[in-house]
């Protein structure tokens, strides 16, 4: 039993549906306000278009902000505003709960090339004292992987904080520039702290230790970290 | 004058006297009197004979037996020669002739009863169950003298001598039941089956071998460990009674026997001492008769009585007897046996490394010896493997039961396109060329074509047709050779992978459903031949021309589609994710994966049944791949599997 | 392996070349009946042998020519089953000075004297012709040799009135004239009584007489077989069996189906059973004495 391809786009889209069927509905927003320069990029394409009000945006959008810009996306339950300098791909403006996050996570190492060498992490004590939380370390940017880190934020700020935690982690592995700013580094690792999920922020503050701090951060990171340490020895 | 004379055959009389079954020893069961069911403890060949001394007045001495026995398997095969079984008997007819000079001439009479050799068979059902069967030649040499009146112008007695030889084959059929470790029985027909000449001069009818049919029975008991009673008892009211002793090396029998037509009741006794060596037995037995058997007897007790036995009557002489045995073993001493064999994997004959890395039957093998022994395990199916293929050694601890893992090479030169039940024979060998025991089991040998439906095994498929991917691949490449020299070299891979997808997809006009053919997967070649295939042939055959030029690439299992999985391909562009931005402005397009080297590398999905041209075919992946494998946690959850080509 | 394997096989070579005996037979004395056969009729045409004999055509061999003393009790079954008795005695002398010879110069016989008187049981025998016919070169001859003393009673006619008593003793005087008496008493056997059987058929080549008698002891009997010239009514006696007197006797079948039937057509088993007595002083003076019981049974050649 063949199935005769007609190169067009009727029958193109026929077989993808054939071989996608089963597949979570997609989440959909409306732009319920745009302010400024806001653009979309959807699918694959490779351009950008203007994002306009009553637009309806799918998962398989990124949508991208610049300077003094910002989007206010309605979803069926959510709803989402997106400030300046900031980029969020559609699909993860999402509630996730621990286990999910933590699936998410683990899934870096699976998506590595077979036989992964450990990598012996880094165990130094360091003291210092502990920073404000509300410390959003936003960085006015027009490199891409620093709106993706802003989006990022924009997400926990909005209450999506684990999928926040992908998002940034992802940025840091296709921007690997972004993973050398701390403040960054440090504010999606306390999320994790603050979700309990203490080893996977323990990772994070030891990577993190290995940057260039300045005193306080670096107070606030040892802090972090000896915390840590004491709670996964009481436990 | 004579008119009959009672000869019967054989009864159960052996040398050696009997030993039932003589756990310990093979010597006694070359008797084929004691043992009419061929049983056998040779595991391959064995040899006999028996040389004694006769006690008859004067000593005189032969070979009484030679005997050749034979086990392959469950069958033993057993012949002997015994040219000693033979009685001669010398007597005055009871005629005379008066001649002309008044002087009387006795007629006398030379009968002689031989057994000449036998043949026998047996088969072991089991280790407690023997059957089989014994024939025996026998041969009667009747020579007598007789006076005959001659009626011509005279009347006048010629006295003359007639003569006829008369042969029979005589059967019998036996079975030996073993009812546990102490208990043995015996049943057995005497004379069941005869066929052969009969006397034709009436003067010899009357004195031929009597085969009265009847049965014997036979039971050997150990009350205790080195001690044997056994007895064996025939339908004629003959019997034999024996007491067995065994200490090391050394056995010791002691067998009475009693014969209706001889005297007294217990007509005698058979004592004899065994050694038993490494690959020989030595007997040195006795036949020593309660009555004096150097007395002269008259005719008339014989004509009266007869005899019952070619080899232990009335008129049989004590004798001293020494048997050698051989149990000569080419076959190697059994140290190991197989219990079962569990095949645990069907044979795709493409899934080379598959059978080389993980067993595709695991043989349950218990060791016999005392001993730790190391098993040499090895395997060969048939119409796959000329020869026998070796799995690695193993241990097994003394008298315990092992499972034993076999793994099996699959030829390149393997290239049946028919999926056929075949058949495997596994082999264990502990010592010597020979193995100790062999098993053979059916399995199923698929097509080369044939996949089980693991995505991880379609890695089998890419490499097996690489020369062809690779002078294709290399082929395409060169007409482009132009375009790709002008590209900086970060990106070289990135364009290759893109010409080989376009120029693939222009080739091919259909693609299959994959429910239709989820059990096969054609090999690149086949796919162009073909001009098209289902989703796991076009993965096969782009990641193949990638892999072939040595472009690294995995294959994405999208297990989600219920029933239907769906395959696609990921390769690596070398690209580091800074470098990303060089091939697109999308970053939803790409994934890193982090190389063996810890280095993050750009890898992008393409949907190879996107049969349009490489952009379509990327975008499709990735957004595949986004939903798919990313936000939906596939990778994660194991419904989406990333497999890489290597 | 091999060599283990050659060897053996050398080793059971030669033991085999060495072990080439064979176990020793059993020999039997002989303590069983046994029967002695003896050509009576050598030329089944030769009459001298039937007129030797008396009227049962059995009687003593005359060959040996020793000079004779016979006590004979008969009877004779016939093939209607009937019997009669006879009984008869004769005395022959011979003259060994006188022999006869045949043509080719063997001896035949010698002359017959009667030198005196001689009485069995007191009753004088008388003196009789002595006859013999014989073939001489082809050519049928009769001659005299002399006289006898004969007393003989029977169904033709009770000539004498002697009757021989069985298990018993007749008296024999001999008057020697001129000379001395000589007297003695002759013992008598027990009498014997016959039956014949024949078994088997002729074609089978199986055709047997089984002979039965009244045994009495360890001695021995004489069984004569004689037969009955289909042409000339005469009895030959053709062979003679000497065996146990144990009561029976199974005649081989070729003693029976090799009897030319064109020739004869009667048997006649004849049951004897003999006190005898041989006295040899010298060359010419020797003496044998016999007396015995006779049953002769006459049946069909089957």
């Amino acid at each position: 039993m063949f199935i005769k391809i007609v190169k067009g786009d009727k029958m193109k889209k026929l077989i993808l549906v054939l071989l996608l069927a089963g597949v979570v509905p997609a989440q959909t927003f409306v732009v319920e306000s745009v302010s400024g320069d806001v653009k979309y990029q959807e699918g694959g394409s490779e351009s950008w278009v203007s994002l306009k009000a009553g637009d309806t945006v799918g998962d398989d959008v990124v949508i991208s902000t610049g300077s003094n810009s910002s989007v206010l996306l309605k979803g069926e339950n959510e709803q989402f505003k997106l400030g300046e300098l900031a980029a969020v791909s559609v699909s993860n403006i999402k509630t996730m709960d621990i286990d999910e996050l933590l699936l998410a996570l683990a899934m870096e190492d699976i998506m590595n090339a077979p036989k992964k060498i450990e990598k012996n992490s880094d165990n130094t004590a360091v003291y210092g004292t502990e920073t404000g939380k509300d410390n959003k370390p936003i960085i006015k940017s027009n490199d891409f992987g620093i709106k993706r880190l802003n989006g990022a934020v924009e997400l926990a700020g909005n209450g999506f904080e684990e999928s926040a935690v992908v998002a940034a982690r992802e940025t840091f592995r296709k921007y690997p520039g972004t993973k050398n700013i701390p403040s960054y580094r440090i504010y999606f690792a306390n999320i994790l702290y603050n979700k309990g999920l203490y080893e996977e922020a323990l990772d994070e503050y030891v990577d993190i230790q290995k940057l260039k701090l300045t005193d306080e951060k670096r107070a606030e990171v040892n802090k972090k970290t000896e915390s840590i340490k004491m709670k996964l020895l009481s436990e | 004058m004579i008119t009959s004379i009672n000869i019967f055959s054989q009864s159960s009389f052996g040398f050696n006297g009997y030993w039932g079954l003589s756990p310990n020893y093979n010597t006694p069961l070359y008797s084929f009197e004691s043992n009419p069911s061929n049983y056998s403890h040779l595991k391959d060949w064995g040899f006999s004979f028996v040389y004694g001394v006769e006690f008859s007045g004067k000593l005189n001495s032969n070979i009484y037996s030679i005997s050749l026995s034979k086990t392959l398997g469950s069958h033993n095969l057993s012949a002997r020669f015994t040219p000693g079984y033979q009685k001669e008997f010398l007597f005055n007819t009871g005629e005379s002739i008066i001649v002309e000079d008044s002087t009387s001439q006795s007629l006398t009479a030379d009968f002689t009863y031989k057994e000449l050799f036998g043949l026998g068979y047996s088969y072991k059902f089991s280790d407690d169950l023997n059957v089989g069967f014994t024939f025996r030649f026998f041969n009667q040499n009747f020579n007598q003298e007789i006076v005959t009146p001659v009626f011509d112008d005279t009347l006048y007695l010629v006295r003359e001598s007639i003569n006829e030889d008369v042969n029979f084959w005589k059967g019998d059929l036996g079975v030996n039941y073993m009812l546990n470790n102490n208990l043995s029985l015996t049943a057995a027909s005497v004379n069941l089956l005869n066929f052969g000449e009969k006397a034709s001069n009436p003067d010899f009818k009357d004195f031929e071998i009597k085969r009265e049919i009847g049965a014997l029975i036979g039971i050997g008991w150990m009350p205790a460990e080195p001690i044997g009673v056994n007895l064996i008892y025939e339908t004629s009211s003959s019997f034999q009674a024996s007491l067995n002793a065994y200490a090391s090396n050394f056995g010791f029998g002691l067998t009475i026997f009693h014969d209706k037509l001889q005297l007294p009741y217990i007509a005698g006794m058979v004592p004899s001492v065994s050694y038993k060596g490494d690959i020989f037995e030595l007997f040195i037995s006795g036949v020593k008769y309660f009555s004096d058997r150097k007395v002269k007897h008259g005719v008339s007790s014989f004509l009266n009585k007869g005899i019952s036995n070619v080899i232990n009557n009335p008129y049989s002489f004590d004798k001293v007897l020494l048997t050698v045995s051989f149990n000569i073993n080419t076959v190697a001493e059994k140290a190991v046996k197989f219990i079962d064999v569990e095949i645990v994997k069907d044979i795709y004959p493409t899934f080379t490394g598959n059978y080389i890395n993980y067993p595709y039957a695991y043989g349950t093998v218990v060791n016999l010896t005392g001993e730790y022994i190391t098993v040499k395990p090895s395997s060969k199916i048939e119409g796959v493997n000329e020869g026998k293929i070796q799995s690695p050694i193993s241990a097994i601890a003394p008298y315990d039961t092992a499972r034993i893992p076999f793994y099996i090479i699959i030829p390149e030169s393997y290239k049946s396109e028919k999926t056929s039940l075949s058949y495997a024979d596994f082999y264990v060998e502990t010592k010597g060329d020979e193995p100790d025991d062999q098993f053979q089991k059916a399995l199923l040998v698929n097509s080369v074509n044939s996949w089980d439906g693991r995505v991880s095994n379609l890695r089998y498929f890419i490499r097996k047709d690489i020369d062809f991917s690779m002078n294709h691949a290399k082929e395409i490449l060169s007409k482009h050779k132009s375009e790709l020299d002008t590209l900086p070299n970060v990106l070289e891979i990135f364009y290759e992978a893109r010409i080989l997808f376009n120029d693939f997809v222009s080739r091919l006009v259909y693609i299959s459903d994959p429910r239709a053919t989820g059990e096969y997967v054609q090999f690149p070649n086949q796919t162009f031949e073909l001009k098209g295939g289902d989703c796991d042939d076009l993965s096969v055959g782009y990641s193949s021309l990638l892999e072939s030029i040595g472009i690294q690439t995995a294959l994405v299992d999208y297990k989600t589609n219920g029933t239907v999985r769906h395959v696609n391909v990921l390769f690596n562009t070398k690209l580091s994710p800074d470098q990303a931005s060089l091939i697109t402005n999308n970053d939803t397009k790409y994934f890193i994966r982090e190389s063996l080297e810890g280095k993050d590398e750009v890898w992008l999905p393409v949907e190879t049944t996107s049969l349009t041209d490489f952009e379509t075919a990327w975008s499709d992946g990735a957004d595949k791949f986004n939903k798919e494998a990313i936000s939906n946690l596939g990778i994660a959850t194991g419904k989406v599997e990333i497999i890489d080509v290597y | 392996m091999k060599k283990l394997i050659t060897y053996l096989f050398f080793m059971s070579v030669g033991l085999f070349l060495f072990g080439c005996d064979k176990p020793a037979p059993t020999e039997f004395f002989n303590d069983s009946s046994e029967a002695e056969y003896e050509i009576l009729s050598k030329d089944i045409n030769n009459e001298y042998y039937s007129n030797g004999f008396d009227t049962t055509g059995v009687t003593q061999d005359i060959t040996g020519l020793a000079n004779i003393i016979a006590l004979s009790g008969i009877k004779v079954t016939g093939i209607n089953d009937q019997t009669d008795r006879f009984s008869f005695a004769q005395t022959i002398f011979f003259d060994k000075s006188k022999p006869i010879l045949y043509s080719d110069g063997r001896l035949l016989a010698y002359e017959t004297i009667t030198p005196g008187i001689i009485k069995f049981d007191n009753i004088t025998a008388r003196k009789v012709l002595f006859r013999i016919r014989y073939r001489d070169n082809g050519v049928l001859r009769d001659t005299l040799l002399g006289k006898k003393y004969v007393l003989y009673s029977g169904r033709h006619g009770g000539m004498d009135q002697f009757h021989y008593r069985y298990d018993s003793f007749i008296n024999f005087k001999f008057h020697l004239v001129p000379g001395s008496d000589t007297e003695f008493n002759i013992p008598t056997p027990e009498e014997i009584t016959g039956t014949v059987n024949i078994m088997g058929k002729r074609a089978a080549g199986n055709l047997r007489a089984l002979l039965r008698w009244n045994k009495v002891g360890n001695k021995k009997i004489i069984i004569v077989i004689g037969a009955r010239l289909r042409d000339r009514q005469i009895i030959m006696p053709l062979y003679r069996v000497r065996t146990k007197d144990d009561g029976e006797l199974l005649m081989p079948a070729r003693f029976i189906y090799k009897i030319p039937l064109e020739r004869f057509d009667r048997l006649v088993f004849t049951f004897i059973r003999r006190f005898e007595h041989f006295e040899q002083v010298n060359d010419n003076n020797d003496l044998y004495i016999s007396s015995q019981s006779i049953h002769s049974i006459v049946v069909n050649i089957p």
